[in-house]
């Protein structure tokens, strides 16, 4: 049986499944794996099913909110390096994004912005939320910086928006980066 | 596809070995993209088939690349066993396309493998003889076919690209007529440079591989040395390499002879930060992924259970095939 997985930089290993894929050695090569993943997390793979015939999917790997960022900004250098943006419409861009970055501080504040919320009291807090056992103030800390980091990725939508009205980003590139941005801003905003 | 499992992946061809190296990938993802991906998830799936698509046992459709806005490249094998390409939009519409002079015969056709940023797409194609040509294939849908100087003209030789980055750079391998592996890049604007690893063998099958070219234009991939090992290797945008790149723990005896069984390193895709991940073959029939940074720190990787063994040798054991189960167990080696 094959399975897919994504590992993360942080080492962390994701195993997936594609619906539909064979379960048993009744095919040839059953099961599902992934060949590709960009920077948005967008995964492209094939499956077999149980009677051995390949199909192909599209998933999607989704991240916490500063690795959803960072990818946001590869996407945005990708554009640079393929010449669909100029240097300079590209810093245009990243400023917002770095600022999203910085407000959302390192990766490994992650947890506590992206886990689910347990609830105060909870035994497992300490460990998993805040090695230094801080709580409620943390947690508002956190939504001060989710604050910060949405208006900054609003500020990037609006920059897009801009670059698409003077058709320096096309329908379809400038959706993809709006659709990113979005994205972001509705897991920061389900978050404590 | 049928015929490569049937043929228990033997290199039949170059064209099959590259399908045979990217089906290895089948248990890694090369989540090297990103500087740093805390935990996360797998969902939303769309699954789809090209149309057209054979749905006898190993036909069907096959995907290999994916750019930073969701266009997807594959192959998909029809009803006769004939290859095509396609490419997905992110919306979900399918376009398939053949090179203008592929030759659809019995396993034969178009085989595209890497998407770049700007949706131009780079594979391989035989013509009537088995010979093998590239093509870059131009987000409008302009197809451009090129040999490799020097690539051999006959039955499985010929000119093999396997990754385009977002310059519209393209690496690959050529055979020549002594069936000796060479790598090469194309500028986008059609330049051909020829290189070889260090250390590379020059006999029957042996040679350099470029597997992957990142946004710099900087190349990895693996050559196999006159040992029968396989040894990683990076080519910087001036030329110069570093190699061998071994992951520790990679089998280091060949036996002597062209096995079926690949011993060694073999790097598989590099990002924009240098960084690359692939997987290494231990010898004992073990196969490991790794990750190694721009620095040169290596971080293991170990699957448990031993490598699907229909993947290396033709003679499937299913009951082998353990592809799940991964160790949490991270090596750390300068």
């Amino acid at each position: 049986m094959l399975h897919g997985f994504v590992r993360s930089a942080d080492g962390t290993i994701t195993p997936f499944e594609a619906p539909g894929a064979g379960t048993a050695g009744t095919s040839l090569l059953p099961g599902s794996g992934g060949t590709s993943i960009n920077d948005l997390g967008n995964i492209a793979g094939v499956y077999a099913d149980a009677s051995g015939v390949f199909h192909g999917y599209v998933a999607q790997f989704t991240v916490a909110p500063q690795g959803q960022v960072s990818n946001l900004q590869n996407t945005v250098q990708d554009f640079v390096s393929a010449g669909m943006l100029s240097p300079g419409q590209g810093q245009f861009l990243l400023a917002p994004l770095n600022a999203a970055l910085a407000a959302l501080g390192p990766a490994n504040a992650s947890a506590a912005l992206t886990a689910s919320d347990p609830g105060p009291g909870d035994a497992a807090l300490p460990k998993l939320h805040d090695p230094a056992g801080a709580t409620a103030e943390r947690i508002a800390t956190n939504r001060g910086h989710a604050a910060a980091a949405i208006r900054d990725l609003e500020e990037f939508i609006g920059r897009v928006r801009l670059l698409m009205l003077f058709r320096q980003l096309s329908h379809a590139e400038g959706g993809t980066l709006i659709h990113a941005a979005e994205s972001i801003i509705s897991t920061l905003r389900s978050k404590p | 596809m049928a015929s490569i499992i049937r043929a228990g992946f033997a290199p039949r061809s170059r064209g099959r070995e590259l399908v045979k190296i990217a089906l290895l990938c089948f248990c890694l993802i090369f989540a090297v993209a990103t500087p740093a991906w805390p935990q996360g998830s797998v969902g939303s799936f769309t699954t789809f088939d090209a149309p057209g698509a054979g749905t006898g046992v190993m036909q069907g459709t096959l995907c290999f690349g994916i750019n930073a806005v969701g266009v997807v490249t594959g192959m998909y094998e029809d009803a006769n066993s004939v290859f095509h390409g396609f490419v997905r939009t992110a919306g979900g519409t399918i376009t398939p396309f053949d090179a203008p002079d592929a030759y659809p015969s019995n396993n034969g056709g178009t085989y595209p493998f890497s998407v770049n940023a700007g949706g131009s797409i780079t594979g391989m194609y035989n013509s009537e003889n088995g010979w093998q040509h590239g093509f870059v294939r131009a987000a409008d849908g302009a197809i451009t076919e090129f040999d490799v100087p020097g690539a051999g003209t006959t039955t499985n030789r010929g000119t093999n690209p396997i990754s385009i980055n977002s310059a519209g750079e393209i690496t690959g391998t050529y055979t020549d007529k002594n069936s000796v592996w060479h790598g090469f890049l194309r500028t986008a604007a059609g330049k051909i440079t020829t290189f070889d690893a260090p250390g590379a063998g020059t006999g029957l099958k042996l040679g350099t591989q470029p597997i992957s070219i990142n946004s710099a234009g900087v190349i990895t991939g693996n050559y196999e040395d006159a040992s029968y090992v396989r040894h990683g290797f990076i080519r910087a945008v001036d030329g110069t390499f570093t190699a061998p790149i071994d992951a520790p723990g990679a089998g280091t005896s060949g036996g002597g002879t062209k096995a079926s069984n690949a011993v060694g390193t073999m790097p598989f895709s590099i990002n924009s930060a240098g960084d690359i991940t692939g997987l290494y073959a231990d010898g004992e029939g073990g196969v490991h992924g790794f990750v190694r940074t721009a620095e040169g720190t290596d971080i293991h990787l170990r699957r448990s259970g031993r490598r699907p063994d229909r993947l290396a040798s033709g003679n499937p054991h299913p009951e082998h095939q353990h592809g799940g189960g991964y160790h949490g167990r991270l090596r750390r080696h300068q």
